[in-house]
């Protein structure tokens, strides 16, 4: 059986499997539905989701251990997961081998050469990883307060260790210089503390390619289809931000016609950091020896553009195994030696070229957090889902696979736009408008699935605030304020009860004032009364009109002011409940029974649901925003 | 072009081996969940979100702000409705139900120094003043004390209760001598009703007052006496040479549906084994009937059903139910 | 575009070399995948992050000397520098509480950025003469420090208190971000996982709270237990809501030292920021206490008040925080 053949197998297979993950995604419990799926998993086998993660938190967080599999693996084997397993890889090879259909062999032996812009994606991931790294130095220098000398010579062991490893005199320097740069940095938190200057933000989700493929998935093409198809969601689904997710995944496939695989070689930062972790390799494609009649045929279906007839390059190589039978010559093969003709197991990454990735990924953290969105500019508009953590320890760890807005049940979970500041693109917001209602009450769902924690996991005692968390109360994402300026009964007289009706806490948190106003024109002479019916002087009023319930009528029974529901009316008459006596009444006021919400701030837990009911459905006139929210003290309103 | 080898094949057929591993491990993991995630959201539904159950009016405020001086709040504020009023206070909850409940608040309060001395306030919301004078008035202990809070009051050795605009509030202490904690808290509770706009309870002027018990004036909101048809009821105790008497009086639509509720009442009487009498003197239309061992009266007068119900001597039930007849007719004439 | 392709080495050679390779990169391979299988392994998390916890370890050190006594002095005299000698002395004098090698943190109130003469702010006069005695007294440092309500810098300097530490020997310690960790105090209602300005207190030994006696709007008064309000951080301006119980809390959180409150002049209206000349009082007083209640308790007497006027004095003396009944401490008045 062909290798080749048996490639193809698993990339289908891994593909069907990830698209059945997007599909189970739905929250439920039918076989086709989230049940047990672990519909996570590729994102957990992402070594870069790990390492990421691991860098901001220093910690490796449950099933995110998956990634020592594939990191074992790709030590021993090299780059399996990009040929192999990788779906958005799998996209890639497909579309690009039909790309390549009716294209000369000389022409794609040409197209599959290896571009020196290739090690753009290597720069892409030292910059992803050094910005999420701030935090790891600034804890250093921590470490450094209390003894100096740690952090100096955890960096110069580092620098010993690499120089005498690395094979070239380049390659030493290169390590050398980046941990000088390190040390120069840790150097500063000796004299000053760098809190607040240096921190870090894992912005590695917007290009790594699992992430990226959830991402298009879950909030482009299933919702797409959905709309034709009503398979996992009866209701059309809603999602903000998707033209710049959709347009990023149409590129990144479409390119592939122009160069196969384009967005491996050249852009995919989990490439790249497999291709420095198969550095070491023990089984690699290569060379035997023997006589190469130099054809070059074995490029023609190079996915990774890493030339095997000539000096491998061993990082690009994604073990694709076609030069295995294109080779006219059976020189090819998967060996634990080296190829015959030679390798080239590092990128050749220049000096200038490494420093200024690794020191714009350290710098562009402080830079985007001038503008304070974490401190006393935070976003107000920026509701967060139940159970996330604080701001910069969230961010530290949202990967924006957006898992939590697939699994919404009620859809209100969005990825963000860049308004709440650029650091939160496509990380998950409430948008209650967008929602089929608000958060739901008895529904912790989005902290289960979060792959990260970035949400936690909580139970629904810790979200409604019972049992051992009754002291500490529910979890509050936020805070519902009533626009007295556009709600109906404050600004127009008009009866409505639609918040505080469904308002889902016990007891309410919207509570309503009452109070009778007289209706616009409503001052009326009256002609006579027969028992319960008041004849007008004139016909002025809308038949119907006043029949609701809400409307009365205010007279002087002589004695005192009474007020009297309306029962019904006419355009002349006016009939009320029993029980008055109008006679000798000349003149009646017609009232309407206004009852004005207000919202409880130690009740409102920012569900939202009063948002997404309130009638004015344009710009609501009871909007939640975060103030309230549990996990920012310094955003509560009251004490507590 | 080289054929695939053995050893490729053997590679191959191991990768093979390897992700039919992985599916099978999949389908099993996919069902080995803790469906308690998913439960809650389903039980609870979205009625409550769509707002087609009437949900507790919250007290608007913090019961603790009521506590007097030295009584403190011994426990979180609670709230029940329709559905959960039961897991409170069990069978009596249907006593409520029946009289268009909504909601229930509880909390329980202590003397600050001594915790042991406490009591539990229960605030029904029963939506409509006459809904909490039934629930008050059914309940009624003979033995109690009137309170210091309007006419609908009363007080027994450790508890108070009383009825306020739509609130019917009880408040019940684990023992003795609370009682001016637990009436001061009472009042500021009554403070903060509206005063009922209109005398709702003008039936209690058509009970006859001769013998009358006024404090055994009762409201019945449903399916009073066992009959569907009949509801809105107000009874009343009469003592009638020494023997107690029901009078019943229920205010209709108009005489139509009086005059038809009459008759269809004694349907129901006849179908339940009872005999027809005969009329009462001086009250045209009315009807004495003998069910077992007691009479029952019933008369009808303007838009007034009335009668007397369950009585054992028939002189005292048709002397009743003539003097409600003539007492009627004053008012269906207004 | 085509390569040369390289010449292929002997085969003996080459066999030899290949399994030199082999070994060196199993060897490498494997203390790379040791390498990430530990550190996955150190660093692995089951549970994930769990609720922000309520409570801290971190609390502030009593600084106060029981041996030295409950004490009160009340000083009259128009000269502050004079009038706090004096104060010390009365209460025992300065080495009572200052030892050699005593690093010492004197919390001012510098909380607006108003001139000297106002006497919204601690007054320089006074600070210099405290900071003096205490280097005098054999202390090895000397700090002030405030977490002001205007911008610290501008408070520092406008008040005059900036200038009046650096002239005599005492450094300024502003309230950067990093110098606050969040604090529990027992007992209390509203500190609770709040921000504090504890960095200030790193090796500390003695406190003294130097502030001024003023109106204000919100608690009646601020005297020696508000001034630790400017040890708080966060949005603190909440605590407005309550204030009384606050300042009891405040109260519980800091054991002074000493407290010295300045009543040379009072501020009598309008407080705390007063804005006039008008607002203040000539009283010529200055009170050195080690019970900061009896302190506040003799400093409003100054304002017309008694203690029952200032709900908060009754709370911190019912916490145990001091006594507000400061004759019984048999309060010694003299005249600088």
């Amino acid at each position: 059986m062909k290798i080749t053949i048996i490639r193809r197998i698993s990339q289908v297979f891994f593909f069907a499997l990830f698209v059945w993950f997007c599909i189970a995604a739905t929250f439920g419990q039918a076989m086709w539905q989230l049940r047990g799926w672990p519909v996570n998993w590729f994102l957990q086998l992402d070594p870069l989701v790990a390492l990421a993660n691991l860098i901001t938190t220093r910690s490796l967080y449950s099933g995110l251990a998956w990634a020592l599999a594939t990191i074992g693996l790709t030590i021993v084997l090299g780059r399996f997961f990009c040929g192999w397993v990788c779906p958005f890889g799998s996209i890639h090879h497909f579309v690009g081998y039909m790309g390549s259909r009716g294209r000369k062999a000389s022409e794609r032996i040409d197209v599959n050469r290896y571009r020196r812009a290739q090690k753009i994606k290597y720069y892409i991931l030292f910059g992803l990883l050094f910005a999420a790294a701030g935090g790891l130095i600034a804890y250093f220098c921590e470490l450094s307060g209390l003894n100096p000398v740690l952090p100096v010579i955890f960096f110069l062991a580092v620098a010993a260790i690499a120089s005498l490893s690395a094979k070239s005199v380049q390659g030493a320097t290169k390590i050398s210089t980046a941990m000088i740069a390190l040390a120069g940095v840790s150097a500063v938190g000796l004299f000053g503390r760098l809190d607040g200057v240096v921190a870090a933000s894992l912005q590695t989700g917007l290009l790594d390619p699992i992430p990226l493929v959830y991402r298009s998935f879950n909030l482009v093409l299933l919702p797409l289809s959905d709309s034709a198809f009503h398979f996992t969601s009866t209701v059309q689904r809603h999602y903000g931000a998707t033209w710049l997710i959709g347009s990023i995944f149409a590129a990144a496939v479409l390119l592939n016609l122009y160069i196969p695989r384009f967005y491996c070689r050249f852009v995919c930062p989990l490439g790249a950091l497999y291709g420095i972790l198969g550095r070491y390799a023990i089984w690699r494609v290569g060379r035997k020896s023997g006589k190469c009649s130099g054809c070059r045929l074995c490029d023609s279906r190079c996915e990774g553009a890493c030339e095997p007839g000539e000096q491998i390059r061993v990082h690009e190589c994604v073990l694709c195994m076609n030069c295995l039978h294109t080779c006219k010559d059976d020189l090819v093969g998967y060996h634990t030696f080296r190829s015959a003709s030679g390798e080239v197991t590092d990128p050749d990454l220049s000096r200038r070229g490494f420093l200024v990735a690794s020191l714009s990924g350290i710098a562009a953290v402080p830079l985007i957090r001038i503008d304070g969105k974490l401190d006393r500019n935070w976003e107000s508009t920026l509701i967060r889902p139940p159970g996330s953590l604080a701001e910069p320890e969230f961010l530290n760890r949202c990967i924006k696979c957006d898992q939590c807005a697939r699994v919404c049940p009620t859809n209100v979970i969005q990825p963000d736009e860049w308004n709440s500041g650029i650091e939160s693109l496509w990380t998950p917001t409430l948008n209650f408008r967008t929602g089929s209602s608000g958060c739901q009450m008895n529904c912790v769902a989005c902290g289960h699935i979060c792959p990260t924690a970035a949400i936690r996991p909580i139970s629904l005692e810790e979200k409604l605030g019972r049992g051992p968390f009754e002291k500490v109360g529910p979890i509050r994402i936020g805070t519902a304020f009533i626009d007295r300026g556009r709600c109906l009964p404050w600004a127009m007289d008009k009866p409505c009860i639609v918040c505080q009706e469904t308002c889902p806490v016990s007891p309410k948190a919207i509570f309503v004032k009452e109070s009778f106003v007289t209706v616009r024109g409503g001052s009326i002479d009256v002609a006579g009364a027969k028992g319960a019916v008041i004849e007008l002087a004139r016909p002025t009023i809308q038949a119907d009109r006043f029949g609701t319930g809400d409307f009365f009528v205010l007279f002087d029974s002589g004695s005192s002011k009474m007020r009297k529901r309306i029962v019904s009316n006419t355009e002349g008459a006016i009939t009320i409940e029993h029980g008055a006596d109008l006679s000798g009444v000349k003149n009646i006021e017609l009232q309407v029974r206004l009852q004005s919400p207000q919202v409880d701030p130690e009740r409102c837990t920012g569900c939202g649901i009063c948002e997404h009911e309130c009638p004015v459905s344009g710009l609501k006139a009871v909007r939640v925003s975060a103030e309230g929210e549990s996990r920012h003290r310094k955003h509560s309103l009251l004490l507590k | 072009m080289a054929h695939p080898g053995r050893v490729e094949t053997c590679v191959g057929l191991l990768v093979l081996a390897v992700l039919a591993g992985i599916l099978g491990s999949i389908l099993t993991v996919q069902s080995l969940y803790d469906p308690a995630l998913f439960k809650a959201l389903e039980l609870k539904g979205n009625a409550a979100v769509t707002g087609l159950i009437p949900q507790p009016k919250s007290a608007g405020k913090s019961l603790v702000g009521l506590a007097p001086e030295g009584i403190m709040a011994a426990g979180g504020e609670e709230t029940f409705d329709a559905e959960t009023l039961s897991d409170k206070i069990d069978g009596k909850a249907e006593l409520y139900l029946s009289s268009g409940f909504i909601g229930l608040t509880t909390q329980r309060f202590s003397r600050a120094e001594d915790p042991k001395s406490w009591f539990e306030l229960y605030i029904y919301d029963m939506g409509e003043d006459k809904n909490a004078f039934s629930v008050f008035s059914l309940q009624k202990r003979r033995d109690g004390q009137k309170a210091d809070l309007g006419d609908f009051s009363y007080s027994t050795e450790n508890a108070l209760f009383f009825a306020s605009g739509s609130k019917y509030v009880e408040i019940v202490a684990a023992e003795t001598g609370l009682g001016d904690q637990m009436l001061s808290m009472a009042k500021k509770i009554a403070g903060e009703q509206k005063p009922a706009e209109t005398a709702e309870k003008s039936e209690f002027a058509l009970f006859p007052g001769e013998s009358l018990d006024q404090g055994s004036i009762s409201l019945h909101m449903s399916d009073v006496f066992g009959f569907a048809g009949l509801d809105n009821v107000y009874t009343a105790k009469y003592q009638v040479g020494g023997e107690d008497v029901t009078a019943f009086i229920s205010k209709r639509k108009d005489a139509d549906e009086s005059t038809a509720l009459a008759a269809e009442y004694g349907r129901f009487l006849i179908e339940n084994g009872a005999t027809e009498l005969g009329e009462i003197p001086g009250a045209p239309g009315s009807k004495v009937f003998k069910i077992f061992d007691t009479f029952e009266a019933v008369v009808f007068n303007g838009p007034f059903l009335a009668g007397a119900h369950e009585v054992e001597n028939r002189g005292a039930a048709e002397e009743i139910a003539a003097r409600i007849y003539r007492k009627l007719e004053g008012a269906a004439n207004e | 575009m085509s390569k040369k392709i390289p010449k292929i080495p002997e085969e003996a050679a080459r066999a030899g070399m290949d399994r030199r390779d082999f070994i060196i990169r199993s060897v490498k391979a494997g203390a790379a995948l040791a390498a990430a299988g530990g550190l996955g392994y150190f660093l692995y998390d089951p549970a994930g992050p769990g609720p922000a916890p309520e409570t801290s370890s971190l609390a502030l050190p009593d600084f106060s000397i029981p041996e030295a006594g409950k004490k009160i002095a009340i000083v009259t005299g128009p000269d502050r520098a004079k009038s706090v000698n004096s104060g010390l002395k009365a209460v025992g004098g300065i080495e009572t509480f200052i030892k050699k090698g005593d690093r010492v943190l004197i919390k001012v109130n510098a909380a607006f950025a108003t001139p000297p003469a106002l006497c919204a702010t601690t007054h320089p006069e006074i600070l210099s003469e405290l900071v003096r005695l205490c280097l005098a007294a054999g202390a090895a440092s000397v700090a002030v420090t405030d977490n002001p309500i205007n911008n610290p810098e501008s408070c520092f300097e406008l008040s005059g208190i900036g200038e009046a530490a650096r002239s005599s020997g005492a450094s300024l310690i502003l309230p950067k971000d990093s110098l606050f960790s969040n604090l529990t105090v027992p007992g209390a209602n509203f500190i609770r996982n709040w921000p504090v300005l504890l960095g200030a207190f790193q090796g500390v030994t003695k406190l003294i709270g130097l502030s001024p006696i003023k109106d204000h709007h919100r608690s009646g008064a601020s005297m020696s237990m508000k001034n630790w309000y400017g040890l708080i951080g966060g949005r603190r301006n909440i605590f407005h809501q309550d204030i009384h119980t606050f300042i009891r809390d405040l109260a519980l959180m800091v054991k002074p030292t000493l407290v010295i409150l300045d009543g040379t002049f009072t501020m009598i209206s309008n407080g705390p920021t007063g804005g006039s000349i008008s607002d203040l009082k000539k009283t010529d007083t200055v009170i050195v206490s080690t019970d900061q209640v009896a302190a506040d308790a003799a400093g409003a007497v100054l304002l017309g008040k008694v203690p029952a006027d200032l709900p908060f004095l009754v709370k911190a003396e019912q916490a145990g925080a001091g006594t507000t009944d400061f004759g019984s401490l048999n309060p010694v008045r003299v005249t600088a």
